[in-house]
């Protein structure tokens, strides 16, 4: 009698165990881990990417979760340096348990950690925009939801030959990030029918640019090409006008993201910026994106709301709609945990969205092959002190076919 | 002049002004080092330091060379109890002076970044003005930074070699046992030189901050480049730090006319280790014994 009772009572046990571990996965929140790049170089970008995560979250959780799950927020500093980067990707998914890790700003460190993430297999969206992240360094676990360098050159360089001018000078600075968009800038400004006359890679933290400006920007130049940001591209620009007060100018992504263009005054007037996040409310005005700088406090003009300094508008958009990737994706899939990723994966991979206020930057989608974001870009200008948007560029003139087919890859 | 010329002469001279601003770091770094034998791994961050206050100074006082000379005040404040409290129990161990310094050096960093945040940011020049100077608007506050610096130069130099309280500074970095032998208060000279010392890395950090980027790991590459120019010079040589500075940085500027930024670095690399292993004492190091 006492073995017939136990042996009915096993099968019940073990329902009512599966059942608990169901009930407890589903009450478990999920974790997304942040590689935020809160000191060093790209520090001012961490901040602001931190807060519209956090303003992100708040937004779901309040708003029932993700399938009824909480979404809890893990923020490691990268220092904004590769190897720190990819040691706290490493702790944020075997410490903190991590389901999946997002952002640095940082090319040198979304790049290092793209195999950390395929090998500890936890899907990555960096913010990050040079090429090889949805290139060769990229594999099927990592995303670039912000555009990366090769759409945004392709997409003005067309642009930037018929109204700024043919023959350029580059000046990036000295890492991933920069050596894309000098490569990619020279390809497509040549294929335009421009012409590179000098590439000058300057380390990244240089104060004084005049050393390797002096003698490089020649009289036969029409205009200068400048990759850096934050106090880099100040010192930059400074020197440029230093050496040539005459010369146009054209930045790379988000080159005057958070800068007080009517403080730097004359070096920077007329200077012409690619961006995929207009700077002024007014370029975008959309109660989406209205509501969306509302979220995040950032007012009308950028600045942020409080402080009322200039926000690092940079990405931030790509950050926040990264939030919402990943609930799209979990309830596309009907992910559960870990062991569902390559659902997921599957979900994310020719994502697309319609604007809103879980993607106020526009229209898009992940492209399936080399996980890239689809969107449009603006060039915009400083005039009389302020920035206003000099063109639009639609999506499919960014576009360009991709480099790699994750498709293909196994998990 | 053709325009070849032009460009190396002014990359020479605008590396000259950069030269100047590293010799006072260097300097300071040389004192400290010929005097008490210590080195200082914090003095990058007291130029930090310097930058930092000054920047937060600069705008409470309303007056950028008022701040200048806050700071100045300051960190001789705060340097004297290092030296006393800090530095002096482990005197003669020269180890364990470099373990505390870099105690220190962690301590201001970790400070710096509390109060003023990781964000690099750029600082003001107190004069704006601009002068057209071998075809480049040259920005004319760097030229007041060189003018100032060869003034402290040149007060550093008058007081180790015209005055009294100089003498016995040099008299403690020939001989140390022998000045105490001869009655000279080394307890005094020990303070005052780690004082003036890191003084003189804040001065330099104050005026640098509108030419660089104010943020609290702007030290780090300083403190590397005062260090090879200290040892390049020859450890503990005052003019050797002093002329090093004045030559690396006025040739670092000239090889970015030929070599990429990263070749012109790595280029100074390469000239301080065949310097080292042609005269591993430095340029001006005086052989012991």
């Amino acid at each position: 009698m006492k073995r017939l009772t136990f042996f009915l009572c096993v099968p019940w046990v073990i329902l009512g165990l599966s059942c608990f571990e169901v009930w407890a996965q589903a009450k478990e929140p999920i974790r997304v881990g942040m590689v935020a790049d809160k000191t060093g170089g790209l520090a001012a970008y961490g901040y602001s990417h931190e807060k519209t995560v956090k303003a992100a979250i708040a937004k779901i959780n309040k708003e029932g979760g993700i399938a009824g799950r909480q979404v809890e927020l893990y923020v490691e500093d990268t220092e904004s340096k590769p190897a720190v980067g990819a040691v706290k990707f490493r702790k944020l998914v075997e410490t903190n348990k991590v389901d999946f890790v997002i952002d640095s700003n940082s090319s040198g460190v979304a790049v290092a950690c793209a195999p950390v993430a395929k090998e500890l297999k936890t899907p990555y969206f960096p913010s990050a925009g040079a090429t090889e992240i949805s290139g060769d360094k990229g594999n099927r676990y990592v995303f670039q939801p912000c555009t990366n360098v090769r759409q945004e050159v392709k997409g003005i360089a067309r642009w930037a030959v018929e109204n700024i001018g043919k023959k350029w000078v580059v000046v990036v600075v000295n890492y991933a990030w920069g050596w894309s968009n000098q490569e990619e800038f020279t390809q497509y400004i040549t294929e335009n029918g421009g012409k590179v006359l000098e590439a000058i890679r300057v380390p990244l933290g240089t104060s004084d640019w005049l050393p390797y400006l002096k003698g490089k920007i020649t009289q036969e130049a029409d205009a200068v090409f400048l990759a850096a940001f934050g106090s880099d591209f100040l010192s930059a620009i400074r020197d440029i006008h230093a050496i040539r007060p005459d010369i146009k100018k054209l930045g790379a992504l988000y080159a005057l993201s958070a800068q007080d263009v009517a403080k730097i005054g004359e070096a920077v007037e007329g200077m012409y910026c690619i961006t995929s996040y207009p700077t002024y409310l007014a370029a975008l005005d959309t109660e989406a994106n209205k509501a969306f700088r509302e979220i995040i406090g950032v007012d009308p003009e950028g600045k942020e709301t409080g402080t009322g300094t200039r926000f690092v508008l940079a990405y931030n958009w790509a950050m926040w709609q990264t939030m919402f990737i990943i609930k799209h994706g979990i309830e596309k899939s009907g992910w559960k945990s870990k062991a569902d990723h390559p659902k997921f994966i599957q979900a994310v991979e020719g994502l697309q969205w319609k604007q809103g206020v879980e993607f106020p930057q526009g229209d898009g989608s992940i492209r399936a092959q080399d996980h890239l974001i689809q969107t449009g870009l603006y060039v915009e200008q400083v005039t009389k002190g302020t920035i206003r948007v000099a063109a639009r560029i639609p999506a499919s003139e960014a576009s360009y076919p991709p480099i790699v087919d994750h498709t293909r890859e196994g998990f | 002049m053709s325009e070849p010329v032009l460009t190396v002469v002014f990359l020479l001279m605008n590396g000259l002004v950069w030269g100047l601003l590293v010799a006072l770091i260097a300097l300071g770094l040389a004192l400290i080092f010929g005097v008490m034998g210590i080195v200082n791994m914090a003095h990058g961050d007291l130029y930090m330091a310097g930058a930092v206050l000054a920047f937060f100074l600069g705008p409470l006082l309303g007056h950028f060379w008022l701040g200048l000379l806050v700071v100045l005040f300051a960190i001789a404040l705060i340097a004297g109890p290092i030296e006393r409290y800090v530095l002096r129990p482990y005197e003669g161990h020269p180890s364990a002076t470099m373990i505390a310094t870099v105690g220190i050096s962690f301590i201001l960093q970790q400070l710096a970044l509390a109060a003023y945040g990781g964000i690099p940011k750029k600082m003001d020049p107190p004069w704006t003005a601009s002068f057209s100077l071998l075809g480049v608007d040259y920005p004319g506050y760097r030229l007041l930074v060189a003018a100032i610096s060869v003034l402290i130069l040149g007060a550093v130099w008058f007081f180790l070699y015209r005055t009294s309280m100089g003498i016995l500074v040099r008299a403690s970095i020939e001989d140390r046992q022998m000045a105490e032998a001869m009655g000279i208060n080394t307890s005094r000279i020990l303070v005052f030189t780690f004082v003036l010392g890191c003084v003189l890395a804040a001065v330099a950090g104050v005026m640098a901050a509108p030419v660089t980027q104010v943020s609290y790991l702007m030290g780090t590459d300083v403190a590397l480049l005062s260090f090879i120019v200290v040892i390049v010079g020859g450890l503990g040589s005052l003019a050797g730090a002093v002329i090093t500075a004045l030559v690396l940085c006025s040739l670092e500027g000239v090889l970015s006319a030929v070599l990429t930024p990263v070749q012109s670095k790595a280029a100074i690399f390469v000239l301080m280790i065949t310097i080292l292993m042609l005269r591993p004492r430095g340029i001006f190091g005086q052989r012991n014994g």
